[in-house]
């Protein structure tokens, strides 16, 4: 029975697959790049009064239009609000909020150029390669990054990583509310601690380490892969890192907008009839909601059933 | 042709511009890695939220404790203090400190603060010794502290893998009195 819902559902997967491709392919590709961008701005930018103002009186109203959605002037005038909205936050904006301004100011900008296409394309690749290579960077530079200080703490403190934490490391839930209360009174600016203890599992420093030497190498991959000369090897499998990192990073590490901006910019990359890998960003541009789901909660639970 | 190629490449020369300007300030001017945009985000534990101010009153050689946040209108302004405290930011908000007027907090009970400082695991043994007011009534004139000195302290977390322990190291600190 399982078998003929499973063939059932992959053939169905083929014909919508099909389908999409054609659209993909079409001149409707631009329109869906611009499309994905305003959906990812109208969910997840919406950080001051200002921002929530300009997107929600522009933002619809291109994405019911498809007149006002390839209108070089509403991408001029958007990036503008935008970047007034944006600087409101500069000290505590996130980089993956940087990141979806640079993204709407290369859109407007390609406006101007004669070759539009190619210029998203160019921007998608170069804003992804750099990020990761600034990321890259970052985490060389940074010897408690390298020696797995970093992650061992986060596996101790950080609650989004609390169940990644139990399943690879056991650390139980009195553990984790021993260190969370020795965390939050170092942090507080009244309870004046200037140190305090933290229980940890000895298997932790190991793993730390490992973790932290794969997420070098697999940014890095990322960084080289979408920086290299396009007619190279490395840049033409770049995708297969890229969706690594998605796929393996933002089930434990939420972070829904930049996974959203990742896909978008991943679909626009994809250059000549690479339709099989705008599909898969696609997908997983729609699938971002579920990365929000406690994925890793839901296999400990499953594993507690069996044992 | 010139125009094109420099409107296709003004944005990644604009993330890269960002990126090194963002490197010279966590190197000189104590930003976090995590923030300005330079992608140094899960690169350590550094964090902004995690950067404690301490806030101190100094009246009649008594050093009082005090809670920053009070002091601020909105999140973002404490947000601005724990990103970045270079001098002028941690100045600004020791003068403003100091100019107010506070109070013994007699009923030894938490000073009312809101958002995401509600996190901070509050229990009913307080260390807030003073809050500061505005308008205060005639019963509590002989209560009221004008600071001879203010001091303002930000502060990074240092985890030691060894020990396990978790410690703070002191980023920036400034004093500000009449003289």
């Amino acid at each position: 029975m399982i078998i003929i819902y499973l063939k059932y559902a992959v053939k169905r997967f083929k014909q919508c697959s099909v389908a999409l491709t054609r659209v993909i392919s079409s001149d409707q590709y631009e329109n869906i790049i611009l499309l994905m961008t305003l959906i990812m701005v109208l969910l997840y930018m919406q950080h001051s009064r200002i921002l929530m103002g300009v997107i929600i009186l522009f933002v619809p109203v291109a994405i019911l239009f498809t007149r006002v959605l390839k209108s070089s002037h509403y991408w001029a005038i958007l990036t503008i609000f935008i970047i007034v909205g944006f600087y409101q936050l500069i000290h505590s904006a996130d980089n993956h909020t940087y990141l979806t301004v640079y993204w709407i100011i290369a859109i407007a900008l390609s406006f101007q150029t004669k070759q539009r296409m190619e210029s998203i394309s160019l921007n998608a690749r170069l804003l992804i390669g750099l990020c990761f290579g600034f990321a890259t960077i970052w985490k060389i530079l940074s010897p408690e990054f390298i020696d797995g200080t970093f992650f061992h703490f986060t596996f101790l403190t950080d609650p989004r990583f609390f169940d990644i934490a139990e399943l690879i490391a056991g650390i139980t839930p009195d553990i984790r509310h021993a260190n969370l209360d020795s965390y939050n009174m170092i942090k507080s600016s009244t309870e004046r601690k200037e140190i305090v203890q933290l229980i940890s599992p000895p298997s932790l420093s190991t793993l730390s380490i490992f973790i932290a030497y794969w997420t070098v190498v697999l940014e890095g991959w990322i960084a080289v892969a979408f920086l290299a000369p396009v007619d190279s090897k490395i840049s033409k499998y770049r995708d297969i890192p890229l969706l690594i990192f998605m796929i393996t990073t933002y089930p434990i590490a939420t972070v829904r907008g930049f996974a959203t901006l990742l896909a978008v910019m991943g679909f626009a990359q994809c250059r000549g009839n690479n339709s099989k890998m705008r599909i898969i960003y696609l997908f997983i541009f729609l699938l971002v909601p579920i990365f929000s789901l406690p994925i890793v909660r839901m296999i400990i639970d499953f594993f507690n059933i069996f044992s | 042709m010139k125009r094109d190629k420099l409107l296709r490449t003004f944005t990644p020369f604009l993330l890269i511009a960002v990126a090194v300007l963002q490197l010279y300030l966590v190197y000189t001017k104590n930003l976090t890695p995590w923030k300005g945009g330079g992608f140094g985000m899960f690169a350590s534990i550094d964090r902004m939220e995690r950067r404690p101010v301490h806030l101190t009153v100094h009246y009649l050689n008594k050093r009082y404790v005090a809670n920053p946040v009070q002091l601020l209108s909105s999140n973002r302004k404490y947000e601005r203090i724990q990103s970045m405290p270079h001098y002028s930011i941690l100045k600004e908000f020791a003068t403003s400190a100091y100019k107010t007027l506070w109070i013994v907090d007699s009923l030894n009970k938490p000073v009312s603060i809101s958002g995401d400082f509600q996190n901070n695991s509050l229990d009913d043994k307080r260390l807030f010794k003073i809050k500061p007011v505005s308008s205060p009534g005639k019963e509590l004139k002989n209560n009221l502290i004008r600071p001879d000195s203010v001091t303002v302290e930000v502060f990074r977390m240092i985890y030691s893998t060894n020990t396990n322990q978790l410690a703070i190291k002191r980023l920036n600190k400034i004093t500000v009195s009449e003289k």
